[in-house]
């Protein structure tokens, strides 16, 4: 979003200049401020799968709201906010108002009572707030798990609707993307949950933009439990998922936060224990009255604390695979709880696309006020040179009669038509690069087209030329110069050349559905042409 | 001076002149057999071009010099264009059909003498930089005056033009749907002035007349498979491109008759193949009913606004389908289907063309009399602000002139005294000056 934010902020201060554009270029700044609107992430979950470890895992820090959350039974967003945003939070009702309440309030939102089921009832959401970082960029939804103390109360049974979900979050904002958590023993009914729930058609559908965490694996008995878990994963997403979401990633939200948050001199006395006395720590990891049998081992444990099955996972961990420094320790946990994969996969399966149409969105905000504004300075400038010619015709006609009136109508012309001139330059430079930004992501929505294309159509493109075309179409959207393309799997220019005529050739005889997509490659293959030519 | 107007479309080109002798603009033929040129260049392995239908003929051989729709990539920053392993810049392709319908007009048309003026219609949408391109190319084109005029303007000129009895109110909606595109805009008659509402436009840029041609061929390949025969596709270059030929005919034979009827050549096998209106527009049903929500669209903003046109002017030749007719009165406002329709564009940019002509005359001389005049008046008060800067600084210098003569005299008085008092010695002097230089000259 910088790129198009800056390019805004820009047009405005070229638009200010002129009398006429004030006002849009007030309007065109107060869009490039609203740029940088966060993803919506929405957490969805039975009670106790441990979602507010995950959105804490996933900040990287304890969040001060989430040891409230207990048993909430509303839709929480959580926000970036400043610190004295964090000492409240927003009732949001859905009559449409909506109001500050101090942060001890929350246990109005919770429990059994029948005022506060009545108050739920009322509720939209709630919105909360946290200075981390994180939030910055992605905005959180904590959804009610089901299975909580109102669930007999029918409300929370309403999260198995998924258009009522939809309904709440879109109260908020869209949800960009969707995180099911659930773990990874018994409970059938998660999975019959969770087909229900993404069958539902939920926030710009299918599995495009919703993922299934496998979580709590700690505490399966294996030799390797992360093995295990991904074995379970990928069955669970064979058998029952595929076609729902995305995708399964099985991870550990207590090693995440553990590797985020814990001290280092956690991690230094961990792996000290292991050198000291190898065997003795894996006696003691047998059972947590054990390892708080010495005094020493149970400080340990108060440094930075987690559930003892996460502890013992990464223990075991360490001494399996011979990790004995600190850092490395810190590394192997995060690598360990799955997290990283979590948010590699949510940032290139989901928000980059959701990226694209953000930008689209705004684009097109914006265009709505630059458009009218650049065809007024036209005008306006247009008028200038014509004044500006009128002067000089009639400089012509009467330089007999009057040389110095002439002369003196010459230079106005003269000033006249620089000055429209450098208006015409102004208003042109600013609509190329206009046309350059809304091109660009014209070009990166083709790019997903012919991926998507490639993905579900065998008859599309000819094997051989398939892996080309999808690199081509990957790589070449923040390209600059040649070696942005990684030489070693370009063509020369003279084969280049034989593909772009083989497309072009498939563009001028393909029928409508698939003209676009041809003439996309064959654009693609030009600007690496372009590029291998030596610009 | 020679002057064309230009109606430069994404699938189709259009000219027209203006003909002063019957007052009216007329179209220039340079189809074969119609007056439409397809937008259209091929480049052989040669680099030898080739334009319009003859460059569509080259479809069949070597499609891989072909390129159509270059009009979109005017403004942008596009890769030039690699057409059979040689690279062009897209504002090169243009500049090249550009002159080519010159130097054709040139030769068939005027016989010699040079355009130097034209117009060219462009989209109400176009940005400064799209314009600029275009203007650009059509320069190094050859013209030497160029001037843009929006194409629905240009429309509701020509509509002016011919109808000038009809009391058409003050909005007009026009609504030009072409090869290749469909745009739909407001327009506003002040007086036979006429501006576009900026708010008022909308469009797509992916619909037009070829996605009719479609819908027609899928028919007859629906029809070629019920009979277990092979589609006809594109890539079937012995059949593809008469069949297609077959299917435009009908396509503007329908819009007139309510069936027709021809033989499809699919190899070796050959059946007749009957279309009445009805069939025809459940053919091209999905592509009308894109045509019908972008003007639900354009409709429901043009209510918000209160700006309800009541006539909408069917520009371009898709719009002559009577279905199309038949979607816009339904949503209230009277639809003119109009014979014109298809060439209004480039009609209405010859009309402004040859008004341009007559303006240039009359016009510019009535401008100058009206700049002179106030030029005149601006001239005046400053030469009055000269005078009286002129007499204040007069009197200054008379001033200073007075007191530098007045110490002049002061300082200069003891020496001419003395000489007027010893005047022996002042000729003694003197004459002592004079044999100096002189020697000193003789000397040299």
């Amino acid at each position: 979003m910088e790129m198009e934010a800056e390019y805004l902020s820009k047009a405005a201060a070229s638009l200010g200049v002129y009398e006429s554009q004030k006002e849009t270029a007030v309007r065109l700044l107060e869009l490039a401020h609203s740029c940088n609107q966060p993803f919506n992430l929405a957490v969805v979950g039975r009670m106790k799968t441990g979602k507010s470890t995950l959105i804490n895992a996933l900040i990287g820090k304890r969040l001060t709201i989430s040891d409230v959350e207990e048993a909430t039974a509303t839709l929480n967003w959580i926000s970036h906010g400043s610190a004295d945003q964090k000492m409240q939070f927003l009732v949001q009702w859905k009559d449409g108002r909506s109001e500050p309440h101090p942060m001890t309030d929350l246990s109005l939102w919770s429990g059994k009572a029948p005022e506060v089921i009545e108050r739920i009832k009322k509720t939209a959401f709630l919105r909360m707030f946290d200075d981390a970082e994180y939030l910055r960029q992605i905005q959180i939804v904590d959804t009610p798990g089901t299975g909580s103390a109102v669930e007999e109360h029918e409300i929370a049974g309403s999260y198995l609707d998924p258009t009522k979900i939809e309904e709440s979050i879109r109260e908020g904002g869209k949800a960009d993307a969707i995180i099911y958590v659930f773990p990874p023993v018994g409970r059938e009914k998660d999975e019959e949950a969770l087909v229900s729930f993404a069958s539902g058609r939920l926030p710009n559908s299918d599995p495009y933009n919703s993922v299934a965490v496998l979580h709590k694996w700690d505490a399966l008995t294996a030799d390797n439990p992360r093995e295990l878990a991904k074995e379970k994963a990928s069955l669970l997403f064979e058998k029952h998922l595929r076609g729902t979401v995305a995708n399964v990633i099985p991870v550990s939200a207590p090693l995440a936060l553990a590797a985020r948050t814990a001290p280092d001199s956690f991690f230094n006395q961990l792996v000290n224990y292991i050198i000291e006395d190898r065997e003795g720590t894996e006696k003691a990891l047998q059972m947590s009255d054990r390892w708080d049998s010495d005094p020493e081992r149970m400080s340990l444990r108060v440094l930075h604390e987690m559930p003892w099955a996460s502890f013992r996972l990464l223990a075991r961990g360490l001494i399996r695979e011979e990790v004995l420094e600190g850092k490395a320790a810190r590394d192997f946990c995060l690598r360990e709880s799955g997290i990283t994969a979590l948010e590699d996969f949510l940032k290139k399966e989901f928000f980059s696309q959701t990226a694209v149409i953000k930008k689209c969105q705004l684009l097109q905000r914006a265009s709505l006020l630059l458009a009218p504004a650049l065809y007024g300075l036209e005008k306006e400038a247009q008028n200038e040179s014509s004044d500006a010619e009128k002067f000089k015709s009639t400089a012509v006609k009467i330089r007999s009669q009057d040389a110095s009136i002439s002369d003196w109508l010459v230079e106005k012309s003269n000033a006249y038509r620089k000055r429209g001139e450098l208006q015409h330059r102004t208003i042109v430079d600013l609509d190329r690069e206009w046309q350059r930004h809304s091109d660009r992501l014209e070009l990166l929505q083709m790019d997903l087209k012919v991926t998507k294309a490639l993905k579900e159509r065998e008859d599309f493109i000819q094997k051989d030329y398939g892996e080309i075309v999808q690199a081509v179409c990957n790589h070449l959207a923040d390209m600059r110069g040649r070696h942005d393309l990684g030489r070693g799997k370009i063509p020369s220019l003279q084969e280049v050349e034989s593909i772009i005529s083989h497309f072009r050739g498939r563009e001028n005889l393909s029928d409508k559905r698939d003209r676009p997509l041809y003439m996309h490659i064959v654009g693609r293959l030009e600007q690496v042409h372009h590029i291998l030519s030596g610009n | 001076m020679k002057t064309i107007g230009i109606d430069f479309g994404t699938t189709k080109t259009l000219v027209a002149e203006w003909n002063p002798s019957t007052q009216r603009p007329e179209p220039i033929r340079l189809g074969r057999g119609t007056d439409e040129l397809p937008t259209a260049i091929h480049v052989d392995r040669n680099g030898q071009f080739l334009f319009g239908e003859d460059a569509v003929d080259q479809l069949a051989i070597n499609p891989e010099g072909y390129v159509t729709r270059i009009k979109r990539d005017l403004g942008k920053d596009r890769p030039p264009y690699n057409l059979n392993g040689r690279s062009y810049h897209h504002q090169e392709l243009i500049t090249k059909f550009l002159a080519e319908i010159k130097r054709r007009i040139e030769d068939e048309s005027t016989h010699g003498v040079i355009i130097e003026h034209v117009v060219i219609t462009v989209p109400a949408k176009y940005g400064p930089a799209a314009k600029e391109d275009l203007r650009t190319a059509a320069i190094k084109a050859g013209f030497s005056s160029i001037e843009m005029l929006e194409e629905p303007v240009s429309a509701g000129i020509c509509f002016l033009h011919f109808k000038k009895d009809t009391d058409l109110g003050k909005d007009i909606a026009v609504f030009d749907w072409g090869g290749g595109t469909l745009d739909i805009a407001l327009v506003e008659n002040q007086e036979g002035i006429i501006n576009i509402n900026r708010e008022l436009l909308e469009g797509n840029n992916e619909l037009g007349g070829e996605d009719i041609d479609d819908n027609l061929l899928q028919a007859v390949n629906d029809e070629l498979r019920s009979r277990n025969q092979l589609p006809i596709i594109k890539e079937n270059t012995s059949c593809y491109p008469l069949l297609i030929k077959r299917l435009r005919e009908t396509k503007c034979l329908l819009s007139k008759k309510e069936a027709h009827e021809f033989q499809i050549l699919a190899g070796n096998y050959n059946f007749p193949f009957k279309v009445d209106r009805e069939q025809f527009e459940s053919f091209i049903h999905d592509t009308l009913k894109s045509a019908q929500e972008s003007f639900d669209k354009w409709l429901k903003r043009a209510t918000e606004l209160n700006k309800i046109p009541s006539n909408v002017l069917l520009v371009g030749g898709t719009s002559q389908i009577p279905a199309v007719a038949k979607g816009i009165e339904k949503c209230g406002p009277k639809a003119l289907p109009w014979t014109l329709g298809k060439e209004a564009v480039a009609l209405g940019a010859a009309i402004h063309a040859g008004r341009n002509l007559k303006k240039d005359e009359a016009g510019s001389n009535a401008i100058a009399v009206k700049v002179l005049n106030e030029t005149q008046k601006k001239s005046e008060e400053n030469n009055e602000v000269n005078n009286a800067d002129d007499t204040f600084a007069g009197i200054i210098i008379l001033l200073i002139l007075v007191l530098v003569i007045w110490g002049v005299y002061f300082l200069l008085k003891p020496i001419i005294l003395m000489f007027i008092d010893h005047w022996i010695l002042s000729c003694l002097i003197g004459w002592a000056v004079f044999y100096v230089i002189s020697r000193s000259l003789k000397n040299k």
